[in-house]
């Protein structure tokens, strides 16, 4: 039996003002390069499960119409995020025409099944390691199932989750590896699909969490790793242990947390000693009245007056904080724009991501804005990049959102900025060489 | 304090990109682009960059930050700065 797994992960801009400004922006670009580059872990972590009598095949597919079909697959295992979903269905539907069994799984195929279905034999929703033995089992035998899905969302224990075969990777097509230390988050925020999806938020134990980052030492000696996580430091006694092995192998890493890792010292300084060069924390907003609601808990908008003291407790260890904010939040209006501008150069935050308020399907967001009448198509996949606008706001214009969000961007990305912050992180390094030097130079 | 020779800068610039960047002594050749190449990350380039600065007390111009890529090109641009 041959198999293939892939992977659907590139993103375009559909916003053609958007687009053209996403080119000629450094700061921007830098971000976006990383992002376009991270290998998926979906298909390697399956690939880790399947027997070794089935061969397989691990492919990436960015652009649909340059990639070349392949008839002798018995089965074909697409993984996508929302944005490539269509494309990824219309590959699925030239396979089949081939003669070709497809089976979807992931984010968006397990929020929208019935959709999924209809350009795949079968669907898998939920976590996949446990249902794809019984998949290949089936298609084996000739008997694919139309529909696979876990008992319980987010019942699955996460401790049994093989090391990914990182080995099939081309390494040299990528300038980060991916790690997940856990999945799901306990913030829940209403726009957010990995909450939906996950269910429970589950960590890995220490030890299985250094065998994967092992596994990528032996195939990359000198890696850089971003942990593939919605919230890895919700758990900081955990934290605390991780970072603590993560300093033995000298690793250097990414991550996404929460504004919480500030609160406590020790943990910056064991963030700081274990090679960790970036944190993106999700600070959703600068304007105090577009909190509400965002989480279950209002845990965002109780955080949110500490945050200029959280970047820099963090920054001042020579950690760059990459602060994420949403554009376009029931509470925001025109001045929302440069408020936002405000808050990052005053607080010098040494990288932001500015997105777009984004109903992805199947999430609580998409719920309301669908009953509330403010969804500006009923399919709208392909612009679910973050960046192009598929709501009315409540506050301002369509129009108003997009040129406040491209003014924005012109804002925070120009050249002038971006060296301003290459140059605000150096001062920062001389200042840790003079500590540790006694003020002398190194 | 007297000016460095050309030959301690570049020993002193490697011996700290080697540091930075968890480098193999061998894999680093003056005009290895650092980060495409070695795959430096570009927040590690630029604390070699500040420890040019701290180490030979000059100021290295913003405009200048992103062709610093190469040992010979830091090297080069730290020389200019004392010399001037």
């Amino acid at each position: 039996m041959k198999v293939a797994f892939i992977s659907m992960s590139g993103v375009r801009v559909r916003t053609e003002e958007l687009a053209a400004l996403g080119v000629s922006l450094p700061g921007f670009v830098e971000r976006g390069k990383v992002i376009a580059s991270l290998p998926s872990l979906a298909g390697i972590t399956l690939a880790a499960v399947t027997p070794e009598d089935v061969q397989f095949d691990y492919l990436e597919v960015d652009d649909v119409k340059t990639h070349g079909l392949r008839e002798d697959y018995d089965l074909v295992a697409f993984s996508t995020f929302t944005a490539m979903a269509n494309e990824c269905y219309a590959l699925s539907d030239r396979y089949r025409a081939a003669g070709v069994k497809t089976v979807i799984g992931g984010l968006h195929a397990t929020l929208m099944p019935m959709e999924a279905a209809k350009h795949c034999d079968a669907v898998c929703t939920g976590e996949g390691e446990t249902l794809w033995p019984k998949i290949l089992a089936d298609a084996k035998r000739g008997q694919l199932q139309s529909w696979y899905a876990e008992e319980k969302r987010g019942a699955y224990d996460i401790t049994q989750t093989p090391t990914p075969r990182f080995e099939l990777l081309e390494l040299n097509r990528y300038n980060r590896v991916t790690i997940q230390t856990s999945r799901g988050c306990p913030l829940d925020c209403e726009f957010c699909a990995s909450s939906k999806i996950y269910g429970a938020y589950r960590i890995k134990p220490v030890e299985q969490v250094m065998r994967e980052v092992d596994a990528v030492l032996k195939v990359w000696p000198n890696p850089f790793i971003e942990f593939a996580d919605d919230n890895t430091f919700v758990n900081k006694k955990w934290g605390k242990e991780m970072l603590r092995e993560l300093a033995k192998r000298q690793v250097r890493w990414f991550t996404e947390t929460d504004a919480s890792i500030a609160d406590d010292p020790e943990m910056l300084d064991l963030l700081a000693d274990s090679g960790c060069q970036q944190i993106l924390v999700g600070f959703e907003s600068v304007v105090p009245e577009s909190f509400q609601d965002l989480d279950r808990t209002d845990w965002k908008k109780k955080r949110s007056e500490d945050y200029a003291r959280t970047i820099l407790a963090t920054q001042s260890r020579g950690i760059t904080v990459n602060g994420c904010f949403i554009l376009g939040l029931d509470s925001d209006t025109p001045e929302v724009f440069e408020a936002t501008r405000d808050f990052i150069r005053d607080t010098q935050l040494l990288e932001s991501q500015v997105t777009v308020w984004t109903p992805f399907p199947g999430t609580r967001l998409y719920d309301r804005l669908k009953r509330e009448g403010r969804l500006l198509a009923d399919e709208y996949w392909d612009r679910c990049t973050l960046f192009d606008v598929n709501f009315v706001p409540k506050r301002m214009s369509v129009k108003e959102l997009e040129s406040g969000m491209r003014w924005l961007f012109q804002e925070l990305y120009n050249e002038r900025v971006y060296l301003g912050r290459k140059r605000h992180y150096m001062e920062i390094q001389k200042r840790r060489f003079a500590q540790v030097n006694g003020g002398a130079a190194p | 304090m007297s000016r460095p020779d050309a030959k301690t800068v570049e020993e002193t610039l490697r011996a700290q990109i080697l540091r930075a960047g968890k480098l193999e002594p061998a894999s680093l050749q003056p005009h290895t682009e650092l980060v495409q190449e070695l795959g430096m990350s570009s927040l590690e380039l630029l604390s070699v960059l500040a420890f040019a600065e701290q180490k030979y007390g000059v100021s290295i111009r913003d405009e200048d930050l992103v062709s610093l890529t190469t040992l010979a090109r830091i090297r080069a641009k730290i020389e200019e700065l004392l010399e001037s």
